[in-house]
């Protein structure tokens, strides 16, 4: 017998035959699908960029991927860096790509070390593209002009040379927003914040510049808990129906349980 | 040497964003039903498709996926229910989309999904892999079989047993 007869009585084949199957819908899927390509290709950064990766963890995810992260590819790689779940934090994630924009770039002052958070951080979701990123507004940030110097090149001469140009500048990025997002994790907000600066000053138009300013709303929420409402509203209102939005909101809601 | 590395990895690349267009929905509604609520899906689903692109070399073909995803579902879903505590989870739980064009004919369809996916949750999992795996996910007995790692028989025991609870269920919901 290679197969089974069918002998399930007809009420019950009719409802199987009335069946559909469930998707996870579009958005899901949409959202589903930079995560993977980001964290396939954050999985590759260290081989492109010559860093080492850590050791730590899931030794296994250290394959190596050259990253062809020219669209959606790249674009995962904020997210990954900032919600794999429950894996080695010393591992770089991705986030989702953006489409390049201005964006300011909030200074924090203050470099005192912060105790470490009790529970772990609201990971960050990734970026809904297509919308220009802008400037989370934010308490007593100093809003400067991003430099020009570290932009990639706008037109690279030749496929190798933009490929090779994406590569080692998404690695960076993603990079940094790893670093930001192992911050959070470990309850160093303004760490964090050091980090999304950063990424803002070296790239001000960079793929991930959504997932940094979701970084950014959830660090600042968790050092200025007074201004939770108006940060959630400002990101809601600059990034929309962001993927991120509901790792935002938890971040910052009123009750959230401060640092 | 570079030039062929690269070239490997994009091949894989590609062959990974083939496998998550076919395949994404039925590994996601997998993890579902072997009981991890959508969010943890959300996170298993990511982690498969790693395993996937980690593994891709033991793929003969994408046409012939399913069993081998349900494999590394199966495996990524036990590692997240030993993380979590299982709460109430499961497809019947779970906001549905994209089933109908209408609301009457989404609301109709919704209950026939979440009839029977309350049935899938209620059967132990050596009866609901098989049921959901071959009534409706359309995969074969031997596909089952290398899926789970069961003798062919074995399969077809379990399933006939999760298809007498099933008539017995649709007898008691149709009263």
């Amino acid at each position: 017998m290679t197969e089974l007869d069918d002998d399930l009585a007809e009420p019950a084949r009719a409802m199987l035959r009335d069946y559909e199957q469930p998707t996870m819908g579009s958005a899901r899927r949409k959202v589903l699908q930079q995560r993977v390509m980001t964290a396939s290709a954050a999985a590759a950064i260290p081989a492109v960029g010559g860093a080492t990766a850590p050791a730590a963890g899931k030794t296994a995810m250290g394959f190596k991927l050259t990253l062809l992260l020219g669209g959606a590819g790249v674009c995962a790689l904020a997210y990954v860096l900032v919600s794999m779940p429950g894996d080695d934090p010393e591992r770089p994630r991705a986030a989702a790509p953006q489409e390049a924009a201005p964006v300011g770039v909030a200074r924090v002052a203050a470099v005192e070390p912060e105790p470490k958070s009790e529970t772990p951080e609201p990971a960050l979701e990734p970026p809904a593209a297509k919308r220009p990123p802008t400037r989370v507004d934010e308490p007593e940030a100093e809003v400067v002009s991003p430099p020009k110097a570290k932009t990639p090149p706008a037109e690279p001469t030749t496929v190798e040379s933009k490929k090779d140009e994406g590569s080692s500048s998404a690695a960076e990025e993603a990079r940094l927003l790893a670093r930001a997002q192992r911050a959070l994790r470990e309850g160093k907000h303004r760490e964090a914040l050091r980090a999304v600066d950063e990424h803002a000053r070296r790239f001000p138009k960079g793929k991930l510049v959504e997932a940094r300013e979701a970084a950014r709303a959830v660090a600042l929420c968790k050092l200025e808990p007074d201004r939770r409402p108006e940060i959630r509203r400002t990101f809601e209102k600059t990034f929309g129906n962001s993927a991120f939005l509901r790792r935002v909101t938890n971040a910052c809601a009123v009750d959230s349980g401060g640092m | 040497m570079l030039a062929a590395k690269e070239a490997r990895s994009h091949d894989r690349s590609q062959q990974l964003a083939q496998l998550f267009e076919r395949h994404a929905d039925f590994v996601w509604r997998t993890l579902c039903r072997l009981g991890l609520s959508d969010d943890q899906a959300d996170d298993a689903a990511q982690e498969v498709f790693l395993v996937v692109h980690r593994k891709l070399d033991d793929l003969r073909t994408v046409e012939e996926a399913r069993p081998w995803l349900f494999a590394i579902c199966r495996r990524v879903a036990s590692t997240h229910r030993r993380r979590r505590d299982r709460t109430k989870t499961g497809l019947s739980q779970v906001p549905l989309v994209g089933v109908g064009e209408n609301p009457e004919e989404q609301t109709a369809r919704r209950s026939a999904i979440r009839l029977i996916e309350t049935f899938v949750e209620s059967l132990d999992e050596e009866r609901r892999i098989p049921f959901v795996l071959y009534e409706l996910e359309g995969l074969t007995g031997r596909e089952i079989a290398e899926a789970t790692g069961w003798k062919l028989n074995t399969v077809f025991t379990r399933l006939k047993a999760a298809r007498r609870r099933f008539e017995s269920y649709v007898a008691e919901v149709s009263k």
